[in-house]
């Protein structure tokens, strides 16, 4: 039962910009970490281009699950997990993440802020405090909003994909994924395995 | 021919990796698919090993080829000497983990005094990271902890130890497990031999096995043969000590809560139960401890997962087990209490007041499943409480 990404954008109407993230990589081989971490940002960045305002989705891949709520004002939370996380408390994990967020970082700067420059260090600390999905009791208030009927559900990642768009050709054309992470999505495809979504 | 020559540096890069950095954990093909420089395709960093892939076929053939032509006595490799040997099925097995004919060449340097049975056991732990279900590397791990405890009782007969009796308390006898997973061994005679279990080099190198079963069964899901050489540890080098097992009962109960879909991380649980209930007396005279409390906490457990993870079957299939232990822990009572034959008030009393229990105990757990939050609102968990309610009217009929 693990969480291994939690993020923020801003998804703007023509662009997604990254605001902020955390990544827990330790129960990948240690050469692979880079290249997993480069491909859950990816995976956030065209889920949430995807992933219309003010709906929330859980997007299946093998045995992880990346999980969206794209708010009305097009602020976007992600969580990307295993598929033993309870959906519930990711979202949940999700809410409380924006509502914080929200009030950290004015408005104005979210669709054009450099993640760099953004200070959001609690984020990491989420990070390990929900690795037990039990600590979310404490965030019952924001539970109880959840409504999970509401919660879009995809088998695998090609479902969200417009037609004729093909995972190969955008992991190929990526600015944002390094040669050996492009490698290993080549060497995942060939043993059906997933190297982190996509 | 090139990729001979190729072969041979590849090995000889490898082995200087191993000789550079002796305390290797870790390891991993990199996917470069071509070579692009003319340098080695190894990596070593902070212990972590990575060897760029295209190089991993032509390392492979080379040191398998070498090895096969050993062993079919084929010039010019008629005469490799133990450390070309080692070396050899140490590349051969990084690759492949299951080639058995490398792994027992390491067994005739083991039994030739040139490899240690814990450096192999260390090199095998490297190998069940990468290959971490590996049916080969586990077998032989059985063959290298025989030999310790052989060497182990070897070394500890001459020497002034435990009295036989006193060792006997501690030990069970092996007959009264049945989950015997080799079947061609039925374990050391611990009877009148001295106390191994305590020793702390034993107990150690014990401890460590685990460990690597436990590592195993977190790189793989469901992983089988980590889960039963874990068993086959308890049984044959643990002897089913109740101490061990109580304590495994307690350590796995992390594990189990954070991979609720991990059958055999259940079904290792089960095993544990098992082998309290076949030493309840015991348990209870030397540790007051008792096996129906142990049975109601396991149920607890369960319970509680089920209700904070709906949609799991691993839960609901482990929920059968322990609502079945209940069951028989009930019957074993009511076995002993009465005589099926006698014909007095006071045993006819008897025989009704642990038949009502049962009932009881059937229909207080229907009414559980059925009534209470258990099945939740998940579709999918309904569907498993549902499966879970027609197994228990069919048990019943039994």
């Amino acid at each position: 039962m693990k969480l291994y990404c939690i993020a923020v954008l801003h998804k703007g109407e023509t662009k997604v910009n990254p605001l902020a993230s955390a990544h827990e990589l330790s129960s990948f081989g240690y050469f692979q970490r880079s290249s997993v971490k480069e491909f859950m940002d990816f995976t956030c960045k065209i889920v949430a281009e995807r992933t219309m305002v003010g709906s929330r989705a859980s997007v299946k891949e093998h045995e992880y699950i990346c999980h969206v709520y794209v708010r009305s004002d097009c602020l976007t939370g992600l969580v990307i997990a295993d598929h033993e996380y309870p959906q519930r408390v990711a979202h949940t994990l999700i809410n409380k993440v924006l509502e914080e967020f929200t009030g950290k970082v004015p408005k104005s700067q979210w669709p054009t802020a450099n993640q760099s420059r953004i200070v959001y260090g609690e984020l990491s600390g989420y990070l390990q405090k929900y690795q037990d999905p039990k600590q979310a009791d404490s965030m019952t208030k924001i539970q109880s909003e959840l409504d999970e009927t509401k919660i879009i559900l995809y088998d695998t990642i090609e479902k969200i994909l417009e037609r004729g768009e093909k995972l190969e050709d955008m992991v190929d054309k990526s600015d944002s994924l390094g040669k050996q992470a492009k490698a290993l999505f080549q060497v995942a495809r060939k043993t059906n395995s997933c190297c982190v979504i996509l | 021919m090139a990729n001979d020559s190729r072969g041979c540096r590849l090995l000889s890069d490898l082995n200087s990796a191993f000789r550079r950095d002796p305390e290797i954990d870790e390891y991993d093909f990199l996917p470069v698919p071509e070579p692009k420089h003319n340098r080695s395709p190894l990596v070593l960093q902070e212990h972590k090993l990575g060897i760029e892939s295209w190089s991993v076929k032509i390392l492979f053939q080379y040191a398998y080829n070498q090895l096969i032509g050993w062993r079919n006595n084929t010039p010019p490799t008629k005469f490799l000497d133990p450390t070309e040997l080692c070396s050899l099925t140490r590349a051969i097995l990084l690759v492949n983990a299951d080639c058995s004919t490398a792994w027992n060449t390491r067994k005739e340097l083991v039994d030739n005094g040139d490899l240690s049975v814990t450096e192999d056991l260390k090199f095998g732990g490297l190998v069940l990271k990468k290959h971490p279900k590996s049916p080969e590397t586990f077998s032989h791990r059985k063959w290298l902890l025989h030999r310790f405890i052989d060497n182990c009782l070897a070394s500890s007969i001459g020497s002034n130890t435990s009295s036989g009796s006193n060792a006997c308390d501690r030990f069970v006898n092996m007959e009264a497990i049945d989950l015997n997973m080799d079947a061609s061994f039925n374990g050391p005679n611990f009877d009148n031999a001295p106390d191994l279990i305590n020793q702390p080099d034993y107990n150690e190198l014990m401890r460590k096995e685990m460990n690597v079963c436990k590592n195993a069964a977190d790189n793989h899901p469901c992983n089988y043969n980590a889960w039963s050489h874990r068993i086959w540890v308890l049984q044959h080098c643990f002897n089913c000590s109740l101490q061990v097992v109580y304590g495994e009962l307690h350590s796995t109960e992390g594990w189990v809560t954070k991979h609720i879909s991990d059958h055999s991380g259940f079904h290792y649980r089960q095993f544990l139960l098992k082998c309290l209930s076949q030493q309840a007396e015991k348990l209870s005279e030397q540790f007051l401890l008792n096996y129906r409390n142990i049975v109601q906490k396991e149920m607890y457990l369960i319970t509680d997962l089920i209700k904070s993870y709906p949609g799991h079957e691993a839960l609901w299939y482990h929920r059968r087990y322990v609502f079945q232990s209940l069951c028989e822990s009930c019957d074993k009572i009511a076995m002993e209490t009465i005589q099926p034959c006698e014909k007095s008030q006071e045993n006819q009393q008897k025989k009704t007041k642990l038949e009502n229990e049962r009932q009881v105990l059937l229909m207080k757990e229907v009414d559980s499943v059925s009534n209470s939050d258990l099945a939740g609102r998940e579709k999918y968990n309904q569907q498993l409480a549902q499966k879970y309610l027609d197994w228990i009217q069919k048990y019943c009929r039994r």
